[in-house]
């Protein structure tokens, strides 16, 4: 028995001798290329360290170990996360980020040819290494080096754009490549904003912009990669990126892109859609920008059928984003048969049963990752179909056409979180209509799987689902019942209870859409589970969004007969119900809500006026009762008044609600209102509203002057 | 030396930053027109160095279309402006949007109102009432069941499921489906007497009826479905193959309609509903 040839070759490492480091360095590195097994063998053996400490030899002494050494660590780094991390525990990318320095006084261009082989090697293996999304990127951002890949980068697209036409020469190969991988590792490394901008303060935007003319086609997808990634939600930087014209050319760089988008390779194609995308998403274009729709869109459509790499787990993403926050983007989507496609993407990589539960044989090649493939696809492309069909009915009546709900029940029910929660998001689009709701999801089986759902081992998905069954429990849903049979209600209690901020806010939401329009058995069913003092607290919380969820409740829970309404009295006790309705209706400034803009003001106000008007739309007691605080009689008289027609409306309707004349009632009593309404001056008050701006106010304000002035004082 | 416009966006951005902070106080300025680091050497005060000029994109708010509460607060890492495409390894979104649908309400049409009357057939009239469901003027569409009584000696009721379209920007008068040609269309909408202004321009190119502000709220109900089973495809001695011509009134919280079938025999089968006052208001929002 002796060493293997391997152990040897790491012996001879430490050598004095460097002719005989460096064939050992050349024996690993042909040993670890393309071989899988080798790399992790070398690792076993503890090669990383040593190479890395090759790394921190001078060039001028150690130049060809350096490169040697470079280039084995990029092989050991590529394609495998562990070996990335092996690599970079062993500290190798500050040694590796020192070795781009270039020799000071001299020509840029020079100091590049000197060492290119070293700098090929080095970039190479950067990228390899920050291709990881794990890996650590604070050591790049200090200002040597962030300069130091910016004067790279800047040179190599500075030289290869005045070459003209990319030529074949080994030095110009040699500076195409180090600008690919470059700008690969500017791609890889932003993660915030922060980075961001000292990116661009070091003045990285025109070399990328420059290399995307400069003809070398890998480098161009770097740098649009490296683009897309400055500009993402960066409006400032994209505002630039757009404006930036290359050294050689006067042409706009979004008119580059576009051309980018229609390249031959699908690659080039996806990561220029993507640029513009992220562009387009930071709002600086100005609009209509037609050539998002008529270019880039179809393009992204288009890849949705290209079998190459992993474009098929890309484009869909891109898609989502493109059309999640726009309407006119969903109807684009539409129009370009993109929600088709993407059923049938999603179709592709679904079946009948869950085949993710047949398992392949073990050391079948390649295997692992082509599952994991299909999982991404059929993940990402149930998330685009989610967004496509987040606000127009003529898309989700398309996505369903296509027949996408039975992939998404099935999804549903898949063992991996992520395209459960894909499902759930699917779902919840797809429920946003009455139609559907009576039709095809019913029909699809829903809800029995979004049902199990809430007790996945993921709170995500436990969140999701509950938010999808929001819709599922409305009134007009005949899934109703089957939700509440199943016990749900008791769940979206306990959510109701969790310190998980989207859970809670789905759970009270939840059991809101429980109570639109329910009897009062039903009514008392959900608050013996809920109780009232839980009640209570919900509509003390500081989050405005459970706030008003919180209120609406009440709102539905009096909205009904006189029984309804005194179960609520009775539930909450008369004082704290008046305590809270006059703090909600005093809504104003510096009320401690978080987030608070005249919009979330507004979410709390309505509900808030519309428990006055609900309660006092029946017997006399609850009447009196709101009205013996004189701080609600005053904000609602002061909310006639309102910027917003919607509270104006409500406010008027408590007014109507508080002078209307009925045979059953008081008569002595409404005399008193009356009275007192006048001396508040509402007279005068509605009279103004005659003329208000808005037409529902108009038509409700006759109804309250008459009543007000019904009765001779 | 032109100075960096702070708010270049109408969006907020996750994560406020103080840059000058970050890069030793110098305010981070790279020219597009020079490359300038922090200095530019362009001779123009020229708007392309720091383009304040382009137009933003507004968003146009009003009651039927209120902004939509997604600010997000910077320390959330909830969608709002973020991309789906970028989030961290791991990342779990419970939703991709933060964008809301709150109900709309335009007069007495609004989710939860009821309408109440007759249809008369000949000399045969049934009770009617309809539920509206959900409104939605942004796509100015609403959803309702209506529900007849008597019409057939099985069913002493039949409910259906109906989607109206709202005549306005987004529908115009010309139905352009339901075997409805123009001359059907001017033969219903006459029976409005409030169409008499738009007889002769409704078809014109220009022409878009603006319902919101106005007296009287057009629209084509379309009956999908019976319900509870949307299933049920026939039922003997009743169909709803055909559509409803309707006009609304504000003012009086009257709907006047006219069937129409092409097959029928009986054309103009005359709709007339009251709404029934509520004093009582419940609210739902779809998720």
């Amino acid at each position: 028995m002796t060493t293997s040839k391997y152990q040897e070759s790491i012996k001879d490492l430490a050598s004095a001798d460097d002719a005989k480091r460096l064939k050992a360095l050349r024996f690993i590195k042909n040993s670890v290329i393309g071989n899988k097994t080798k790399k992790d063998l070398y690792i076993q053996l503890g090669v990383v360290q040593k190479l890395v400490d090759y790394l921190t030899l001078p060039d001028a002494t150690s130049y060809l170990l350096k490169i040697q050494a470079a280039t084995v660590l990029g092989s050991i780094a590529y394609g495998k996360d562990e070996n990335v991390n092996a690599v970079v525990s062993a500290g190798a990318i500050t040694p590796l980020l020192d070795a781009l320095a270039l020799r000071p006084n001299v020509p840029v261009i020079e100091a590049i040819r000197e060492k290119r082989k070293l700098l090929e090697a080095v970039t190479r293996a950067l990228k390899s290494i920050f291709t990881c999304p794990r890996t650590p990127k604070d050591d790049i951002f200090t200002e040597k080096h962030i300069s130091d890949l910016v004067a790279l980068l800047d040179a190599t697209s500075t030289y290869l754009c005045q070459q003209g036409q990319p030529s074949a020469t080994s030095e110009s190969l040699s500076f195409g490549m180090i600008a690919e991988f470059t700008a690969a590792v500017i791609a890889k490394c932003c993660d915030t904003q922060e980075q961001q901008m000292q990116l661009a303060s070091a003045g990285v935007i025109p070399p990328l912009v420059n290399l995307l003319h400069s003809g070398h086609v890998k480098a161009q997808e770097a740098a649009l990669d490296a683009l897309a990634t400055l500009c993402r939600e960066n409006s400032e930087l994209g505002e630039i990126i757009i404006h930036a014209k290359p050294i050689d050319s006067n042409q706009l760089t979004t008119a580059t892109m576009l051309d980018f988008v229609r390249d031959k390779c699908p690659n080039m194609r996806l990561i220029a859609a993507t640029c513009l995308t992220n562009l387009y998403r930071t709002g600086i274009f100005i609009e209509p920008f037609t050539d998002i729709v008529l270019v880039v869109l179809p393009a992204l459509v288009k890849l949705l059928k290209d079998p190459a790499n992993d474009i098929q787990e890309r484009a869909p993403l891109v898609l989502a984003d493109l059309v999640k926050d726009s309407e006119d983007m969903q109807k684009a989507a539409y129009d370009a048969d993109a929600i088709s496609r993407l059923a049938e993407l999603l179709a592709s990589v679904s079946s009948k049963d869950n085949d993710e539960d047949s398992e392949e044989p073990i050391g079948v090649p390649g295997v692992g990752s082509v599952a994991k493939r299909k999982e991404k696809v059929r993940e990402n492309s149930l998330i685009a179909i989610a967004a496509a069909t987040l606000l127009k009915e003529e898309c989700r009546s398309q996505a369903i056409s296509s027949k996408v709900l039975p992939h998404v029940v099935t999804a549903l029910q898949s063992k991996y979180p992520h395209v459960r929660l894909a499902a759930c998001q699917c779902a919840k689009s797809l429920s946003r209509s009455v139609s559907n709701l009576r039709t095809s999801l019913v029909d699809a089986g829903v809800a029995a799987p979004l049902l199990k759902l809430l007790q996945d081992e993921s709170i995500v998905v436990q969140a999701a689902a509950c938010g999808a069954l929001c819709n599922l429990t409305l009134d007009f849903s005949p899934m109703k019942k089957s939700v509440i049979d199943a016990g749900a209600i008791d769940r979206f209690v306990e959510y109701s209870r969790s310190n998980d901020s989207k859970l809670q806010l789905n759970g009270v939401w939840a059991l809101n859409s429980l109570l639109y329009k329910a009897d009062l058995s039903a009514k008392k069913a959900v608050m013996k589970s809920l109780t009232y003092d839980a009640l209570i607290e919900l509509l003390h919380e500081p989050n405005p969004g459970i706030q008003e969820q919180a209120l609406e409740i009440v709102r539905n829970l009096v909205c009904g007969q006189q029984e309804d309404i005194e179960d609520v009295i009775e539930g909450i006790g008369r004082d704290d119900l008046l305590d809270v309705l006059e703090c909600k209706l005093q809504v104003t400034s510096n009320m401690g809500l978080e987030g608070e803009d005249s919009t979330t003001m507004i979410s709390i106000l309505e509900p808030a006026l519309y428990i006055v008007i609900n309660m006092s739309s029946s017997s006399e007691e609850p009447r009196t009762m709101l009205m013996s605080r004189p701080n609600i009689v005053n904000s609602v008289i002061h909310h006639l008044s309102h910027e917003s027609p919607k509270i104006r409306v409500a406010a008027l309707w408590c007014i109507i609600n508080w002078t209307w004349i009925n045979s059953d009632h008081d008569e002595d009593a409404l005399v008193e209102r009356i009275n007192r309404l006048q001396a508040l001056g509402v007279e005068q008050k509605l009279q103004a509203m005659e003329k208000d701006s808005s037409r529902d106010v108009r038509d409700r304000v006759r109804t309250a002057l008459d009543q007000l002035t019904s009765i001779d004082t | 030396m032109p100075i960096p416009s702070t708010n270049t966006t109408s969006r907020q951005r996750t994560g406020s930053i103080d840059l000058q902070d970050q890069i030793n106080n110098k305010p981070p300025m790279v020219c597009a027109d020079c490359g300038g680091n922090n200095e530019c050497h362009c001779d123009s005060q020229s708007s392309s160095c720091w383009s304040s000029s382009r137009k933003k994109r507004s968003k146009k708010s009003n009651e039927f279309n209120p902004t939509p509460t997604n600010r997000v607060s910077p320390s959330s890492s909830s969608p709002g402006n973020t991309l789906l495409n970028c989030r961290k390894e791991g990342e779990a979104w419970v939703d991709i949007s933060n964008e809301r649908l709150p109900n709309s309400r335009l007069g007495g049409l609004y989710p939860g109102s009821k309408f109440e009357g007759m249809q008369r057939c000949g000399s045969a009239a049934y009770e009617v009432s309809v539920d509206i469901q959900h409104v939605d003027l942004k796509e100015s569409t609403l959803s309702g069941y209506l529900n007849i009584k008597g019409l057939t000696a099985e069913f002493p009721e039949l409910t259906t499921f109906f989607q109206a379209e709202i005549i306005g920007p987004k529908y115009s008068f010309l139905t352009r489906k339901w075997q409805a040609q123009q001359s059907i269309d001017v033969s219903h909408w006459k029976r409005f007497p409030s169409f008499q202004p738009y007889v002769e321009i409704f078809n014109n190119d220009d022409f878009v009826y603006d319902p919101y502000e106005e007296d009287f709220i057009y629209m084509r109900w379309k009956e999908h479905f019976l319900v509870p089973d949307h299933r049920v495809s026939n039922i003997d001695g009743a169909s709803f193959a055909g559509f409803y011509y309707i006009c609304y009134q504000r003012s009086t919280n009257e709907i006047k309609g006219y069937y129409f079938f092409r097959h029928h025999t009986e054309w103009f089968q005359e709709l007339t509903l009251k709404h029934v006052q509520q004093r009582s208001f419940g609210n739902f929002e779809i998720r």
